[in-house]
């Protein structure tokens, strides 16, 4: 079914594009479920916005910022984002809380999900996804600048969770 | 000595820097080995985070994933009813939401989300029931109380007496899920399929009743299913692999315990 008036093979590659959504999305959510139904909702804005989508741009970028824009709708309308998300500045000691008590090795994952959301944002999308910073910048609607300094501050907060030992 | 702040260095092993920076860090580097260990220390986590998050890309797609990129989703053909927006109308005063709110505690905001699936079912059907036919869990729906026991007992072309609940038919999905069609006596019809130990809600929706004779849908699921909502045929169609099961194949799949036949262990 072509209900957008639009070659199939844009929806297509949306079709393969899918699991790195959902990864995505689940860096963001925390949640598989709740990472799959924004990943839904997504996908339906998505269609109804092929029209926006510039032929010349990353199709994974696009996708990944409607994504992120869902997210923040949807926990926008929860009112709770202030309780969900620490901030910046929380995150900026979320290290020294955890070498505290972390003897075992954590797991990427639950070291990820540790840090404030922009940064679990900012990490997947240079880190996972392999956008340029530029990118990434783009899809969180930031300048670079800022882009690159939380990035740093999410690899010093990852470094310090994944390999408490090492020293810079 | 060139000194260099560490954002320069990772933005060199993410390869982000111009010609000239990048040129002056690779010289640093021979001559400084801590220069060359600082950046090695950020090429590290980057591999190693790249390589955590790849084993994911290998879990299939969930049908409704797939059907929502092909714009087959379902929620143009009716009201979605949000059940937190419900419950939030519950506690505002309207009195059948309010009653609704009251028998389910347990709802949670994140159900807000997963709420999608339930398509044009009023408020006052909740209120009607005696038992949760739906229950919130883990962030979707699944069966509960009578339908639950239907869902697992019933075969297709049986209607025992004083039910509440008829299973139309069976079939088996795409991702290899037991998945059967039901309708809610004077209410709503929907779609169950089997995953764990639970009948997930994929679709519930207000029934539109037919005239008679009217083919249910262009693939012909007959009489059985005239009476359902277009919503949930249209779900059907996009996640059914194959025909409806045969009244055998049904039994043997309820012994089975509606688990999926000859798939693999999950992946998660």
């Amino acid at each position: 079914m072509n209900t957008i008036g639009r070659p199939e093979t844009v929806q297509d590659d949306i079709i393969t594009l899918i699991p790195r959504l959902r990864r995505f999305a689940r860096t963001l959510t925390r949640d598989p479920h709740d990472a799959d139904d924004v990943v839904q909702i997504a996908l339906e804005r998505a269609l109804t916005r092929l029209d926006q989508w510039h032929r010349d741009a990353r199709l994974d970028s696009w996708l990944f910022k409607i994504v992120r824009n869902a997210w923040i709708d949807e926990v926008r309308s929860r009112g709770r984002r202030d309780r969900m998300f620490a901030g910046e500045e929380a995150g900026e000691h979320v290290g020294v809380d955890a070498m505290a008590d972390q003897t075992d090795l954590m797991s990427v994952q639950s070291a990820m999900a540790r840090l404030p959301e922009e940064q679990r944002t900012t990490v997947s999308l240079v880190l996972v996804e392999g956008l340029s910073y530029q990118e990434a910048a783009d899809v969180m609607g930031i300048p670079v600048g800022t882009l690159t300094s939380r990035l740093a501050r999410a690899r010093d907060a990852l470094q310090a969770l994944l390999d408490p030992e090492g020293q810079r | 000595m060139n000194t260099f702040s560490d954002e320069t260095l990772m933005a060199f092993a993410d390869d982000e820097l111009d010609p000239t920076t990048r040129a002056a860090v690779a010289a640093a580097m021979r001559d400084d080995p801590e220069i060359e260990r600082r950046v090695a220390r950020h090429r590290a986590l980057r591999a190693k985070i790249r390589l955590a998050y790849s084993a994911e890309l290998q879990q299939p797609s969930p049908e409704r994933l797939l059907a929502a990129a092909r714009g087959q989703g379902l929620k143009p053909k009716a009201t979605v009813t949000d059940l937190a927006a419900v419950r939030a109308a519950g506690a505002a005063g309207a009195p059948n939401a309010a009653r609704t709110a009251m028998q389910h505690p347990g709802w949670r905001p994140a159900a807000a989300l997963a709420a999608s699936v339930l398509i044009g079912v009023g408020v006052g059907y909740f209120a009607r029931q005696r038992t949760d036919p739906v229950v919130a869990r883990d962030g979707g729906w699944v069966a509960g109380g009578e339908l639950a026991g239907a869902l697992s007992a019933q075969l297709g072309a049986e209607r025992p007496a004083g039910t509440a609940v008829q299973v139309t038919f069976s079939f088996v999905s795409k991702s290899g899920d037991y998945c059967r069609v039901f309708t809610l006596t004077g209410a709503a019809g929907g779609l169950a399929c089997r995953e764990g130990n639970a009948w997930q809600i994929r679709v519930l929706a207000e029934d539109e009743p037919r005239s008679p004779g009217e083919a249910a849908v262009p693939g012909g699921y007959r009489t059985a299913a005239s009476g359902l909502s277009t919503v949930v045929l249209d779900a059907v169609q996009s996640q059914i692999a194959g025909e409806p099961l045969d009244h055998d194949a049904e039994i043997q799949a309820r012994q089975r315990g509606w688990r999926p036949l000859g798939r693999a262990a999950p992946r998660n």
